[in-house]
């Protein structure tokens, strides 16, 4: 479970890029962030995994505060970084050992799980493979095997579908919806609707560092009165948040 | 016309996006601009110190060889060193801008003839080698032509072979590389190429510094003969290998206007032939090296469940984290050229004057010999002193600890997403530092033990003393890092090289050793008490520093932003 209680970030004295937040992602379901570019999406994200500290609010993953017990509550997720470019020098079984080690995995559950993930992912053969003759796809591949190597009660992923085939792409799919019905939580950012329409339990949108709207598809469509398409309805929620920049266009 | 348009327009804009036009990568206006005239200062007092270092050896050999009547071979000497140096840099350059420059990939697709390339990249690289041309013949040839009232075709010829000279080693190069890159899968991996270009590099000032040390023990009669007979063969294996450049050497030691202006003529007409065997080549055999490089080709292997069991045993975090600072450093060419190789190459240098034992230096060895290394002598205390400011020196010239965060550059975020605490993270970080730095000081250690022979307790003692300096130095540079980290890079060689805080540490680290060689001096404290001072005060001293990293450290990362 994810907890985000009136946070708040700003870069500048008069501009906030996320603006006192609440959000609550229960267990069991797939959460959709979605939002325009500069929308908030990323900052909240870097806020919920550790990389920035909110100037106000608290986040609670588990129910363990990130403020309190930063330490543990990192122990209950697994993130996925929108660039899967880190350790390039490093071999694939290097680097998934490194996170086993990190979240201080059971010896027996580290192998055969990286086998199981490496077979489900085709990349069996390329684990003693350094990461820097991956393929951006693989990488993607391999920071989703790290993320998910500890078994992770929360599993956070910034744009997930980038760089990945067809097939992958429906992999990880079902690997998150397996999750998700195992009772954990996912939580993900995109730009790709088609695929938080299909895919998501509720979703979130967000702009100007506000929540736009937080619900299920159904919801939404009864709210705009409507059966369009997700992307319809999310362009005119974000137009009719920007009544001045429309005018003017 | 459109073609030699086209080259020009090429060259230009590589020129802007190579390392002449952007000697420094630092995203801020201001910053960038004093970081860029301290590296043009830099460069520049180079340029004058290795300017005066060739024009004063030209005038010293010129001075040496007038009275036997052989100083015309000065000119066969500097020309085939030049040759044979332009062809080894060459080779150098030729790879890294022909084929791993990050242009080179974005050219591919562009609709541009593979020679029009080449002529692009030919003329850049001859820029890199005329910078290190004028630097290397122009003083001296200079002060040759001068110190003996050279006639006035002797400086018109100097001019023409300074500018043509590059010419045919350079083209030597490219085509003996483009042959390599098309048939042969060693240079094509980048990371394998930098490491043995950089080691050959290494390899080379070695023995340089051997060399020279080795030639000051020579009697001035026995380095005549030898200069004699060693520019003999040097000139007449450039000759076989650049055909064409002791013609360079006919014209500057001609006799005659005529004599050295149809040698010139011959040199250019020869250059002209070697420009063109390289564009031939480059249609011929470049699209094929080049294309597919930024593809690594990998080995498809199944590791065995044992294997996997194995490979991926459990370790304490600690661990982990040490290791992975480890590999990448180990790995990362820039970073083992910078931070590892360091550590094994300043002890050599250290040392090759006291195993030389020549001239002065073989007068302090004598010195060194006669020293009492025991327990109550006074030498001993300034040895110690003088063994563990070498130390610091050695610990803090690595810039392993100074550039710890700065490495991670924008993956840094790993390091605020694991669950391990932020102190655990500083100290494993503290520890790659120490560790690499005790590689250097105890091979010092090991030199030090069979050069001078200190007895036993001596020995002892010094090997309690100088694990402070590693420690010390890399507790302290680390606190630059965490305060100044620079993580916006965009190539490994700015973490490293462009990095103040490497510097900084370096300073800290001279601060230590002038501190032990201040108070050794000029308190003379008795041996007992230097030895425990020595021993116990950095290691106080650093666990002070790691306090205020603890409380520090793990602030400074909460507000690091990517």
């Amino acid at each position: 479970m994810i907890e985000l209680n009136n946070i708040s970030k700003s870069y500048s004295k008069h501009i906030k890029a996320v603006d006192s937040i609440n959000l609550k992602v229960e267990n069991g379901e797939i959460f959709g962030f979605l939002g325009p570019n500069g929308a908030g999406k990323t900052t909240t994200i870097k806020m919920i995994t550790g990389i920035l500290e909110p100037d106000e609010g608290d986040i609670f993953i588990n129910q363990i505060s990130m403020r309190k017990n930063p330490v543990e509550a990192k122990r209950s997720f697994g993130f996925v970084p929108d660039d899967p470019n880190i350790f390039p020098r490093l071999k694939a079984i290097e680097y998934l050992r490194f996170m086993g080690n990190v979240y201080d995995v059971p010896t027996e559950a580290r192998s055969v799980k990286i086998a199981k993930m490496a077979k489900r992912f085709e990349l069996t053969e390329s684990l003693s493979n350094r990461i820097q003759s991956f393929s951006h796809g693989m990488r993607q591949k391999l920071m989703i095997m790290g993320a998910l190597l500890h078994a992770p009660d929360v599993w956070i992923l910034d744009e997930p579908m980038t760089g990945l085939d067809p097939r992958s792409s429906y992999q990880l799919k079902e690997m998150m919806r397996e999750h998700a019905d195992s009772g954990k939580t996912v939580f993900f950012s995109t730009h790709v609707l088609d695929v938080a329409e299909r895919i998501c339990d509720r979703v979130a949108v967000i702009d100007q560092g506000h929540i736009l709207f937080c619900g299920t598809m159904e919801d939404m469509r009864q709210h705009f009165h409507s059966s369009r398409s997700l992307e319809d309805m999310f362009l005119q929620l974000v137009e009719e948040m920007r009544p001045e920049e429309s005018g003017q266009v | 016309m459109r073609g030699i348009k086209l080259t020009l327009s090429l060259t230009y804009t590589m020129l802007k996006g190579n390392g002449l036009a952007n000697i420094s990568g630092d995203s801020r206006k201001k910053s960038k601009w004093v970081s860029k005239a301290g590296n043009v200062i830099l460069m520049g007092l180079l340029a004058v110190y290795m300017s005066v270092l060739t024009g004063v050896s030209a005038l010293t050999l010129r001075r040496l060889l007038e009275p036997a009547g052989l100083h015309h071979i000065i000119i066969g000497l500097y020309i085939s060193l030049a040759a044979m140096l332009i062809f080894f840099f060459g080779i150098v350059y030729v790879i890294s801008i022909f084929y791993h420059s990050s242009d080179t990939e974005k050219l591919l697709p562009l609709p541009i003839r593979a020679d029009t390339i080449i002529s692009a990249k030919l003329i850049l690289t001859a820029l890199y080698e005329y910078v290190f041309v004028i630097v290397l013949i122009v003083p001296p040839l200079l002060v040759y032509g001068l110190a003996g009232s050279e006639p006035w075709y002797y400086f018109l010829s100097a001019a023409f072979v300074v500018l043509l000279l590059p010419v045919i080693p350079l083209c030597a190069a490219s085509v003996i590389v483009m042959l390599i890159m098309r048939f042969t899968p060693f240079a094509r991996d980048k990371d394998r190429f930098s490491m043995v270009s950089g080691l050959l590099a290494m390899g080379l000032a070695l023995v340089f510094v051997f060399m020279t040390q080795t030639f000051s023990s020579y009697s001035q009669e026995d380095l005549r003969q030898l200069l004699q007979s060693g520019i003999q063969d040097l000139s007449d294996l450039t000759s076989i290998l650049f055909p064409g450049i002791s013609t360079a050497t006919a014209a500057l030691t001609a006799v005659s206007a005529s004599s050295a202006l149809s040698q010139l003529a011959l040199l250019a007409v020869l250059s002209i032939m070697a420009i063109t065997v390289t564009l031939i080549t480059a249609k011929g055999v470049y699209y094929k090296g080049v294309i597919g490089l930024t593809a690594s080709a990998s080995k498809q292997m199944t590791l065995s469940d044992a294997a996997l069991r194995e490979q991926t045993r459990p370790g304490s975090a600690f661990a982990a984290l040490l290791k992975k600072d480890v590999l990448i450093l180990v790995r990362t060419p820039v970073f083992f050229m910078n931070n590892v190789l360091m550590n094994f190459l300043w002890p050599a240098f250290f040392l090759v004057p006291f195993i030389t034992s020549s001239g002065d230096i073989g007068a302090y060895r004598t010195f060194l010999d006669s020293v009492d290394y025991s327990l109550f002598s006074h030498y001993g205390t300034i040895f110690l002193a003088i063994a563990f400011a070498v130390a610091c020196f050695l610990s803090g010239a690595n810039g392993i600890a100074q550039s710890a965060l700065s490495r991670e550059g924008r993956r840094i975020y790993v390091m605020k997403i694991i669950p391990v605490p932020y102190k655990l993270q500083i100290l494993a970080k503290i520890t790659t530092g120490f560790l690499f730095s005790m590689c250097g000081i105890l091979i010092m250690y090991i030199l030090i033990i069979l050069t001078i022979k200190p007895d036993i307790l001596f020995g002892l003692v010094l090997l309690l003393v100088l694990p402070g300096a590693a420690i010390l130095t890399n507790t302290a540079g680390i606190l630059f890092d965490l305060i100044w980290p620079k993580l916006h890079w965009d190539n490994e060689q700015k973490a490293v090289k462009q990095n103040m805080n490497v510097l900084y540490g370096m300073l800290a680290a001279m601060v230590f050793a002038a501190v032990a060689l201040v108070v050794s001096f000029a308190f003379r404290p008795p041996f007992i008490y230097s030895a425990a001072g020595l021993i116990l005060i950095p290691w106080l001293a650093a666990f002070a520093l790691w306090k205020l990293i603890k409380w520090m450290g793990p602030r400074q990362m909460k507000l690091l932003d990517i």
